[in-house]
């Protein structure tokens, strides 16, 4: 049943993409997908080209799928090994969402990151204190990084 | 008193220039009815509405008085009412009328019963129902010309013939009664040669949309496994969902999957209504559709 939604979801992406994400099959396998975020251009990630893996699990829609970058980035929610730390990922989740929508649930972290639940609680912490240095290094690892 | 009294007479006699009459002395007596504003634009919109070709000036008076009767009481639907007909009628924009007149069938149900003098809430919905299947004629018929270039390049070619057509006849015959006798069987010919290029163009647009494989449109589908409704039960958000997967999805987690409100089975209801457009649609689209 899963395959059925995994591909409709794709055929709706095919034919409605949102402005500034995107996603498809890696190869043959359905259930593993790639994902594009463009950098929310009110933020320090603006110009940068962001990937993420998406795999999902084989009774998605009723599990959420996982997401994580494989880009680095500076971002309190987002870890070194692309772990995001997103509540409609976890219990959050409901089987009306897609994948569609929690891209831009991403996008929209990146705009505003969520410091007081980090993932990272270092940068959360200069996130915190001394905000244009979060964005400067930001900034630093998205040219460093995604351009 | 009495003038606005012969004016509500005026106006269900449709009699409406005199009732344009009896209001404005009214409106004099009592400058800030909004009431009489809204009846004296509905009286210019009777008024104006079955004249061949109204001028915009007298458009402008129905939308005058509209917005005067709005400006003194912001509850006034009937003025939105027939604000919404004229922008249907003389501006042309389906769109904005329709938004227009759905606000006003709002404001309608909200006030319907301290207002009783304005319009029932159920004619006013009679009435966007009209607009709506209206709206959905002009879109195809839109689509029919626009769809087909070479529709345009045939009707040009046959009023340039029917204008040729015309010239000749008035050059070579001089007798009255022989050119108005040629005139209309030209003309006859001419409007039934465009009847049949209309039916021509239409019965091909049909045909291809009626091989074309379609998806089922997403209210028809359930909004976890987005398969087309079979037995669609309706949550107490007012959501609806397949049967099977909501289950699915409520031994899982006692929550609405839209709107995150506590639910459990026993507070949903079969969508019988849903069920029947279904099965509707399937019948009407059944071999093409996308499944």
């Amino acid at each position: 049943m899963s395959l059925k939604r995994i591909n409709k979801e794709l055929t709706d992406l095919g034919r409605d993409p949102p402005s500034s994400c995107s996603a498809g099959p890696v190869g043959d396998d359905l259930y593993h997908w790639q994902a594009s975020i463009m950098g929310p251009p009110d933020s320090p990630y603006a110009g940068g080209v962001f990937f993420l893996s998406i795999h999902f699990p084989t009774d998605y829609p009723f599990k959420p799928p996982k997401i994580a970058f494989t880009t680095k980035i500076y971002h309190p929610n987002i870890n070194s090994n692309g772990n995001i730390c997103l509540d409609i990922l976890k219990d959050q989740w409901s089987p009306a969402l897609t994948i569609s929508k929690v891209l831009l649930s991403i996008c929209s972290l990146l705009t505003d990151a969520n410091p007081d639940d980090p993932l990272v609680p270092e940068i959360a912490h200069i996130y915190k204190q001394d905000r244009s240095k979060y964005e400067a290094t930001a900034k630093e690892w998205t040219k460093k990084y995604a351009i | 008193m009495l003038y606005k009294e012969s004016a509500n007479t005026a106006l269900a006699d449709k009699e409406y220039s005199k009732a344009i009459n009896y209001y404005t002395l009214a409106i004099k007596n009592e400058p800030t009815s909004s009431f009489l504003f809204s009846s004296r634009a509905k009286a210019y919109y009777m008024n104006t509405k079955d004249l061949p070709n109204a001028s915009m000036q007298q458009w402008k008076k129905v939308t005058e008085d509209c917005q005067k009767a709005l400006l003194l009481d912001k509850r006034n639907y009937d003025a939105m009412f027939y604000h919404a007909l004229y922008i249907l009628c003389a501006l042309d924009d389906y769109e904005r009328a329709l938004k227009l007149m759905e606000e006003a069938y709002k404001k309608s149900l909200e006030h319907a019963k301290s207002l009783k003098k304005y319009l029932l809430p159920q004619e006013i919905y009679h009435q966007i129902l009209r607009m709506k299947k209206a709206k959905r004629e002009k879109e195809e018929e839109d689509r029919i010309v626009n769809s087909h270039p070479l529709f345009e390049s045939v009707l040009e070619l046959l009023e340039q013939k029917y204008n040729e057509e015309l010239e000749d006849i008035h050059e070579k015959e001089t007798d009255k009664s022989v050119i108005d006798y040629c005139v209309t069987k030209v003309s006859v010919k001419y409007v039934s040669d465009i009847k049949d290029l209309i039916k021509v163009f239409s019965s091909s647009y049909n045909y291809a949309k009626d091989t074309k494989r379609i998806d089922p449109p997403d209210n028809l589908c359930d909004p976890i496994s987005f398969n087309l409704f079979h037995e669609p039960v309706v949550t107490p958000s007012g959501h609806t969902y397949e049967k099977a997967w909501l289950w699915h999805h409520l031994s899982l987690h006692d929550y609405d999957p839209l709107t995150r409100q506590k639910l459990s089975i026993d507070q949903c209801y079969p969508n019988l209504s849903l069920k029947v457009c279904v099965d509707e649609f399937v019948k009407e689209h059944g071999k093409n559709l996308n499944l």
